[in-house]
């Protein structure tokens, strides 16, 4: 549609004109093709929490920032453990539209969810996360986390090979590129594509709330299921018991008629101990991950096997591989998205690789 | 845009003026009216909340005004923060009869001028800014259109660009790509590189002004 020659024809205006429509235009290009949902909800998000907080209104940015590079982006991944330990019970009368969602969730489609990771309370100044995953069955996925500086982080494999396009655009590519324990769980399954199996793995540690009748954001009806930890299981005595990333409280947002899961969100309380001890965790990577489809947990790092997961991903900022010495969030949120086909090839390195 | 009822905590008589903002900003407001949105009532959306609402409903358009009047990148969430620090305690001189989006971007203009007037060149000049407010209503302002579908707009225009042209605004604005790495990919000089992503960008300007995006 356009040409060089259409550009040199174009009308003549004041040149205020020119630079302030040229502007708005870049303007609108950047929020509409480099941006996500997510991402933009995360700027703003992260604005309006400050402004919400008067003692807190003026913070350097720079700072501001900076705890959030040091801290927050480990959180992000240990954080969307999450996932893998939702776990829900079965005893409630909630139990049959949780089995049926169990079952609309092992159809393999092809899925896209945008997720947000709220920093715990001990870091409640730094920013959400956003980011988005796109799936299709266990092979194929793409990872997408949008970083409040405007870096990107990118992670993939098309079935038979792994990628990943780090902060800074630089590409590689191998078969046992190491992901997120939040995302791929001890058995390769993909956690966030195995949300079946992990409904089927509830436990009676969990009490189940009525199903409710709601309305999302987006306007659609949905059936909303409560799970909380029982009180005991949260008193001292039982604690050991309990995973270091085992979530507080789930939520789950089911479309009432095809019982696809909508919404999902997991929390953690700031106070509960780390790896069953009190302390923080010394690395996601090493940390116990559930495996999918109700097996035990994983057990502490100490009982693995060193090759029952892959080493954990390059720590510098630069590479891409997130931190993995942060706190569980506070909160995971994740959203369905689409169900759209991806077109074929969406999940190769070929269609990430950037220009060098 | 959908304008929620709110409390009367939130309604107040019109400001106008230039940017939809006249009045001088109480120093204090900002904290009574955070006070004032914590009492929300159990079931009843708090005035924070709706703040909040009203200005997600703008993020899109807002963030688009904002990386066009900044000239510098590192400084736009902290124009955004500063906006709506003051939106908030300017709440209650919001007119409710008026769309929300304008009364917004007035405030970060305001706060633009504000910055440009102690720092310097980081900003564009007024009588810039005065067009690009323009543009951003007449963007806002299509009607029947929904934020996504003005942003589907925006895409197809990009999809209806010349091959070369497409190319280098998905290189730059979709890959986040710097000039200079896309203009050694095209083979191109930097200043080549520079004046074809202009013109793509003249290109989707006419074709958002055929779509009644544009003024």
């Amino acid at each position: 549609m356009s040409t060089e020659s259409e550009f040199d024809a174009y009308p003549a205006m004041p040149a205020t004109e020119v630079d302030a429509r040229d502007r708005f235009v870049e303007g609108v290009l950047s929020i509409a093709l480099s941006t996500t949902d997510a991402s933009r909800r995360a700027r703003v998000d992260a604005c309006l929490r400050d402004c919400a907080e008067p003692a807190a209104e003026w913070r350097a940015k720079s700072s501001f920032f900076q705890s959030m590079q040091a801290r927050w982006v480990g959180i992000a991944v240990a954080a969307l453990i999450v996932i893998g330990f939702m776990v829900w019970p079965s005893a409630s009368g909630s139990s049959h539209l949780l089995a049926m969602a169990a079952r609309v969730e092992q159809l393999a489609v092809d899925r896209s969810f945008d997720f947000r990771l709220d920093p715990p309370d001990h870091d409640r100044h730094a920013p959400a996360l956003f980011g988005r995953l796109d799936v299709r069955g266990p092979e194929q996925m793409l990872l997408l986390i949008d970083y409040p500086d405007g870096s990107r982080l990118l992670k993939g494999r098309d079935g038979a090979r792994s990628w990943m396009r780090d902060r800074a655009g630089r590409f590689t590519e191998g078969v046992s590129l190491a992901w997120p324990g939040w995302v791929a769980a001890k058995d390769g399954d993909l956690v966030v594509d195995s949300i079946a199996a992990l409904i089927a793995s509830i436990d009676e540690r969990y009490e189940i709330g009525a199903p409710q009748s709601t309305t999302l954001t987006d306007g659609k009806l949905a059936t909303k299921i409560e799970a909380k930890l029982r009180s005991d299981v949260l008193e001292a005595g039982a604690r050991a018991t309990r995973s270091g990333t085992q979530p507080d409280a789930v939520a789950l947002w089911l479309d009432p008629q095809s019982q696809r899961v909508l919404r999902a969100e997991v929390q953690w309380s700031s106070s509960r101990p780390r790896n069953g001890s009190g302390s923080p965790p010394s690395g996601f990577a090493q940390r116990p991950v559930r495996p999918l489809g109700g097996g035990p947990e994983g057990g502490a790092p100490s009982d693995r096997h060193p090759g029952d997961r892959p080493p954990p991903p390059p720590r510098d900022r630069a590479s891409g591989g997130p931190e993995l010495n942060g706190g569980l969030p506070s909160r995971l949120t994740i959203s369905l998205k689409s169900e759209a086909p991806f077109r074929e090839g969406y999940f190769s390195p070929e269609s990430f690789i950037l220009p060098e | 845009m959908t304008i929620l009822s709110r409390p009367e905590s939130l309604r107040a008589s019109a400001s106008g003026g230039r940017y939809g903002m006249t009045t001088p900003i109480p120093p204090d407001d900002c904290a009574k009216h955070v006070a004032d949105s914590s009492e929300g009532r159990s079931g009843t959306p708090s005035a924070r909340e709706l703040f909040e609402v009203l200005v997600r409903e703008q993020s899109g358009p807002l963030l688009a005004f904002i990386r066009a009047i900044c000239r510098e990148r590192s400084i736009e969430d902290d124009l955004m923060q500063e906006a709506f620090v003051v939106a908030w305690r300017r709440i209650g001189d919001y007119d409710r009869s008026r769309p929300f989006g304008p009364w917004l971007r007035g405030i970060v203009a305001r706060c633009a001028m504000k910055r440009r007037r102690a720092h310097g060149t980081l900003f564009v000049d007024e009588s810039t800014l005065d067009a690009i407010a323009r543009h951003a209503e007449v963007f806002e302002s299509r009607e029947n259109l929904e934020q996504d579908e003005r942003i589907a707009a925006v895409r197809d225009c990009v999809d209806r660009l010349a091959d070369e042209h497409r190319a280098i605004v998905q290189l730059v604005y979709q890959e986040s790509r710097g000039l200079r790495a896309v203009a050694d990919f095209l083979a191109l000089s930097e200043e080549n590189a520079k004046k074809r992503l202009q013109r793509a960008r003249a290109a989707v300007a006419r074709c958002l002004q055929s779509k009644g995006l544009l003024a």
